[in-house]
């Protein structure tokens, strides 16, 4: 009995020598806390070199953007996307051409993930997408096989009236490359999710969407400045 | 980066949609006095008037058909003919119509699709011609039901 009553004193006084060194030590070895972030932290402005770089390189379809953002609490970045698409593509077996050229625009926010402000952020968010665009689609070839005397009657629609509204769900990572530059990407995943076009028939592509379906694909790489 | 050429990679590749149906055709079933479907024990053979094309050739037990209507006129006059080894029985169809051209995809051909105004024939071996669906699109279903003469 006398054994044990002395281990629990040896125990207790041990505790209450430790416990003010090891607290002496974990003071010494936290990093200083970071100051908390302002409310508004400012704005920033954009362009994406995806859909110049698709642009000039001859892609068959290009979605040319500038975006505006601003900064609350290091986490928060409402985000407003303004841009022109344009397609011009021939068929590959059919003699048909498409094309389109309309404004388009997106409204969302991101939320930054990482906790370390060191110029670095890992991004996630959401856009809300919307465009009203006129398309032409032609067909010289289109003929009659069995009424007709095998004369060809051009297809020429211009001006088909077209709106698409979607969604897009985001991830990105940006850091900054100097003073108040920053360079980032974002890859992202389009639901549509309501669509009105011409009974003729859907575009072939949507400005600010994409190639034109259900879902689709998309990617931005983001040239940004603070202000 | 290797993610963004990825999408990019995704996104390029093209998938053609082009429906499978070849041709926007008109169908019609064969019902007698009562609205039963019934097969044509004879031959049937189906024309129409303003081209020497043959729409439907020598088919036998026919109950229902298939037939291209034309792209641009404002109604089509088939001609069918039955007939067995002592008879040939000769009807018109006349089909009023509207037609709109319509495209899947760039890499589909455009196709002409009609919607019914109205039908008439004349009456030897055809009784009278409703029109059920007046759409003509991909795989709609049955456009117009013919009701044949039924023995005495």
């Amino acid at each position: 009995m006398e054994r044990i009553s002395r281990f629990i004193c040896i125990l207790l006084i041990s505790l209450v020598a430790v416990v003010p060194c090891a607290a002496k030590k974990s003071k010494y070895r936290l990093e200083p806390e970071m100051p908390s972030a302002k409310l508004f932290n400012g704005f920033g402005v954009g362009i994406d070199g995806v859909g110049l770089g698709m642009k000039f390189l001859g892609g068959r379809f290009a979605n040319m953007e500038v975006m505006a953002r601003a900064n609350f609490l290091e986490k928060y970045f409402p985000i407003f996307e303004l841009g022109i698409g344009e397609a011009n593509r021939d068929g590959n077996e059919q003699n048909t051409h498409f094309h389109t050229r309309a404004p388009y625009f997106r409204i969302g926010a991101d939320y930054c993930f990482t906790t370390k402000r060191n110029g670095n952020r890992l991004l996630v968010g959401m856009r809300y997408g919307f465009s009203s665009f006129n398309y032409d689609y032609s067909n010289p070839d289109f003929t009659d096989e069995v009424y007709g005397d095998g004369t060809a009657t051009p297809i020429d629609f211009e001006g088909l009236n077209g709106k698409t509204h979607w969604l897009e769900i985001c991830v990105g990572v940006e850091t900054r490359i100097w003073k108040f530059v920053r360079l980032g990407w974002t890859l992202r995943y389009k639901p549509r999710i309501y669509t009105h076009y011409s009974e003729h028939g859907d575009p072939w592509y949507v400005p600010g969407f994409g190639k034109n379906g259900s879902t689709t694909w998309g990617g931005s790489v983001n040239l940004m400045f603070d202000i | 980066m290797l993610l963004v050429a990825v999408a990019f990679g995704i996104t390029s590749c093209d998938s053609i949609d082009c429906s499978l149906e070849n041709q926007v055709l008109c169908q019609m079933g064969f019902y007698d006095a009562t609205g039963a479907p019934v097969a044509l024990t004879d031959t049937l053979t189906i024309t129409a008037a303003g081209t020497d094309s043959v729409l439907y050739n020598r088919g036998i037990k026919t109950s229902k058909v298939g037939l291209p209507l034309s792209y641009y006129k404002d109604g089509d006059t088939l001609t069918l003919t039955l007939y067995g080894e002592h008879y040939l029985l000769q009807d018109d169809v006349v089909i009023k119509k509207t037609n709109y051209e319509h495209f899947e995809s760039l890499d589909c051909p455009v196709k002409m699709m009609h919607v019914i105004n109205g039908v008439e024939s004349t009456n030897h071996f055809i009784d009278s011609v409703v029109v059920v669906s007046p759409k003509v699109e991909y795989n709609n279903g049955e456009n117009i039901k013919i009701y044949l003469h039924t023995a005495d």
